[in-house]
């Protein structure tokens, strides 16, 4: 590695208050922003020049214009400082605390952290473009398995890109949070074009409880999103389109469904279902309840009771399960299919069922085809990984409340891994996402935050995110995030990239409807209340 | 010109000197009180240099009579005889000031630097007139209080009313920097009234 020939920015004081700080003076404070990279060269054991990669985390300024000076606001106090002879420039001067990242060894190893304080008095330098380029993502713009989602957030003239590595992301999960407004769903529309794109060809499943979606469908007919011979499929299923037929329904998945029910309970619908399924494999609720009603015998009738209660109750009452209609999950998931279940319209408890039946399914289908391999003619069978973005997390796995969809999502999240299927959990409220469910996503895209409790939770779920990052949440503004995680080599703040597709999901401009929408008020012809019986 | 203070007759430091103030032993009235009145501009001419001039500001003043304490009968029996019988009686009561160097002036050159020279003894000392001064203030077309800090650094307890006459002359000379100069002024009176006059 050669020596720098760059200009150093500052000088190193020492060490900092924890083991992998140190801070450093400089007086080029517009160059020593906040989560800015810097680098100082250190020679490890074997004599070899390294950069150690260093964060900066804080920045105190010690020189400063004496209170004094600054009393009238009408009065610039470098006129002041000009007129007793002082030259103000370079006279600010600040102390920066960095905290080490390591030297980047290579796309396998990451970064190594030396272990060893910088020498005091010794150069640090901005880390270059090309340098930044090399060490923040292990994946490079339009290269297989990346995904180019934004740019370095403090190097605006130098369109540094920041690249997500999709398999990290896919196989250990990904969140998406920010409060309302901020851009979770533009910045999750950018990771699903560069997940549908011809290098990544990924078969990836939306959950979209407020319809934000539906204009990813020009995926299919733009140019980019196509290769030599792919173009990817976008399906857009509406409320009536998804259905799940009661005989694909696994005794697990039904026992999720019907609430509160007991072994005794289990036990009948289990020998009613096994009656029904000798008779035809696609039996219908009602052969279920018929054989049922054949069990009422011997004491059984208040489990049998409870168990028809809950058909009724629960199935028959809604719409998703169907004795006839079905969504195969090739249907929905498939290598360059981008499929968007529209759940607008829908209850909030239907929502957390079809959640819950559609994870349960996919879960199923992809433990059976990693262990006994997947049947051809099986169209329930998935042998390759899914993505699944499940928007508004909060209502489908909430810290404080059991939902019906928590459970199977928790599962997915500690075991999806090993099974290839990959969650983004998108939620405006992180407070209100069960702390287990945060903390199981190993990736993290965090945008503007104001509120202390979801700040907390952040803090005490996402591994790796430092006191200073926390600190700069509600500073940020619409379209820069924080990313951390898995799939990026070191944290960065980025500013989140331009669509491609229409964004759907932007704010009602209210005022302007109201001027469309408005006309001259009708007169009211009193007259023609006059004679008016009055109101009782 | 400006009107004579006196000479220098004694150097206290780098910067700092004693003038004895002219009286008319020296055969002329000799200066208004008003003249060598505490935070004056004075300059210093040197008979070596005349182009170059040391520029202070009067920053304390003594009276001496050397007859004081002085036991013994008097010849005359009250002041105006005294000044009949022996007139030099009376001229030796002198008054003296202390100056302090606060820049120089070399030509069109203006420095509000320590000077690096120093007067000699016998050096003429004079009163600066208003152009003078407004002269000195303007370095490089810029107005410039360049020696306030210096000024500062002096262990006085007339140091910031010193400073705070200056501000007022100035605002005086220089209208339009007034609001400046009062801020800088307000510090002083602020640190001079309030954390002096009050004990924590």
């Amino acid at each position: 590695m050669t020596v720098p020939k760059e200009q150093p920015v500052g000088r190193i004081k020492g060490p900092g208050e924890t083991t992998y700080e140190f801070t450093f003076i400089t007086s080029c404070k517009d160059k020593v922003k906040i989560s800015e990279y810097l680098y100082y060269t250190w020679k490890d054991g074997a004599g070899v020049e390294r950069k150690v990669v260093a964060r900066v985390t804080g920045v105190e300024q010690i020189r400063m214009y004496p209170d004094p000076m600054l009393a009238n606001p009408a009065i610039d106090p470098a006129a002041v400082a000009g007129v007793i002879d002082y030259s103000p420039q370079g006279m600010d001067l600040y102390q920066v605390t960095a905290q080490v990242v390591g030297y980047f060894k290579d796309q396998a190893f990451k970064f190594v952290n030396p272990r060893v304080s910088p020498t005091p008095g010794s150069a640090i330098y901005l880390a270059t473009k090309q340098d930044l380029s090399e060490w923040l993502s292990s994946k490079k713009v339009n290269e297989p398995g990346g995904a180019f989602i934004g740019t370095l957030l403090n190097r605006p003239g130098e369109d540094i890109p920041v690249v997500l590595d999709v398999k990290a992301f896919v196989s250990t999960h990904l969140a998406v949070l920010a409060a309302t407004g901020q851009g979770k769903s533009y910045t999750v529309g950018d990771i699903i074009e560069e997940m549908m794109g011809p290098r990544n060809k990924a078969a990836v499943l939306v959950l979209d409880p407020h319809d934000e979606y539906g204009t990813m469908k020009e995926v299919e007919s733009r140019p980019e999103f196509s290769g030599k011979s792919y173009t990817p499929v976008v399906k857009l299923f509406r409320p009536d389109d998804i259905r799940v037929r009661f005989s694909e329904l696994a005794i697990s998945e039904l026992l999720h469904i019907l609430q509160g029910i007991s072994d005794k309970m289990t036990s009948v619908l289990r020998e009613a279902i096994h009656a029904a399924r000798k008779v035809t494999p696609n039996f219908t609720v009602q052969d279920v309840l018929n054989a049922l009603s054949k069990l009422k015998t011997g004491g059984n009738e208040s489990s049998v009771e409870g168990v028809i209660w809950r058909i009724h109750e629960f199935i028959m009452s809604r719409a998703l399960i169907d004795d006839a209609k079905h969504i195969h999950l090739q249907d929905v998931l498939r290598p360059g299919q981008l499929s968007i279940f529209n759940l607008s319209q829908i209850e909030e408890d239907d929502q957390q069922v079809i959640v819950s039946v559609f994870l349960h399914r996919i879960l199923r289908s992809r433990i059976t085809a990693m262990r006994k391999g997947a049947k051809p003619s099986d169209m329930d069978a998935l042998d390759y990984p899914v993505f699944i973005v499940l928007e508004e997390g909060h209502r489908f796995a909430p810290a404080s409340d059991e939902s019906r969809s928590k459970r199977i999502l928790k599962t997915i999240l500690s075991e999806g891994r090993k099974f290839g299927v990959g969650v983004c959990i998108v939620s405006q409220r992180p407070g209100k996402l069960d702390s287990d469910v945060l903390s199981q996503c190993m990736t993290q895209i965090i945008m503007k935050m104001i509120n202390p409790v979801d700040q907390q939770n952040i803090k005490n779920s996402v591994e790796g995110i430092s006191a200073d990052l926390i600190e700069e949440l509600p500073g940020l503004t619409r379209g820069q995030a924080v990313v951390i995680g898995e799939a990026i080599n070191t944290p960065v703040l980025i500013q989140i990239r331009s669509r491609q597709t229409k964004h759907g999901g932007s704010s009602i401009d209210a005022v302007k409807e109201w001027e469309d929408k408005w006309a001259p008020a009708r007169q009211i012809d009193v007259e023609h209340y006059k004679d008016d019986e009055p109101l009782k | 010109m400006g009107v004579n203070i006196g000479k220098i007759i004694r150097g206290e430091n780098q910067v700092t000197y004693l003038v004895q103030v002219e009286n008319s032993l020296e055969g002329k009235p000799g200066p208004a009180p008003e003249d060598c009145a505490f935070g004056n501009y004075v300059k210093v001419i040197s008979s070596d240099a005349p182009a170059r001039v040391l520029v202070g500001l009067v920053i304390d003043s003594a009276l001496v009579d050397r007859d004081s304490l002085r036991a013994g009968p008097r010849l005359a029996p009250d002041f105006e005889s005294m000044n009949v019988l022996f007139p030099d009686f009376v001229d030796e009561r002198i008054k003296v000031v202390r100056i302090f160097l606060i820049g120089s002036i070399d030509g069109k050159a203006t420095s509000h630097d320590f000077p690096g020279v120093t007067p000699k003894l016998g050096d003429v000392v004079v009163k600066m007139a208003d152009a003078e001064i407004k002269g000195f203030h303007l370095v490089g077309g810029q107005f410039k209080v360049g020696y306030y800090s210096q000024a500062m650094q002096i262990r006085s307890p007339f140091t910031m009313p010193l400073m705070i006459r200056v501000f007022d002359r100035l605002g005086k000379l220089f209208p339009d920097q007034v609001e400046l100069l009062a801020l800088l002024k307000s510090n002083l009176e602020y640190a001079l009234k309030m954390q002096g006059g009050f004990s924590q």
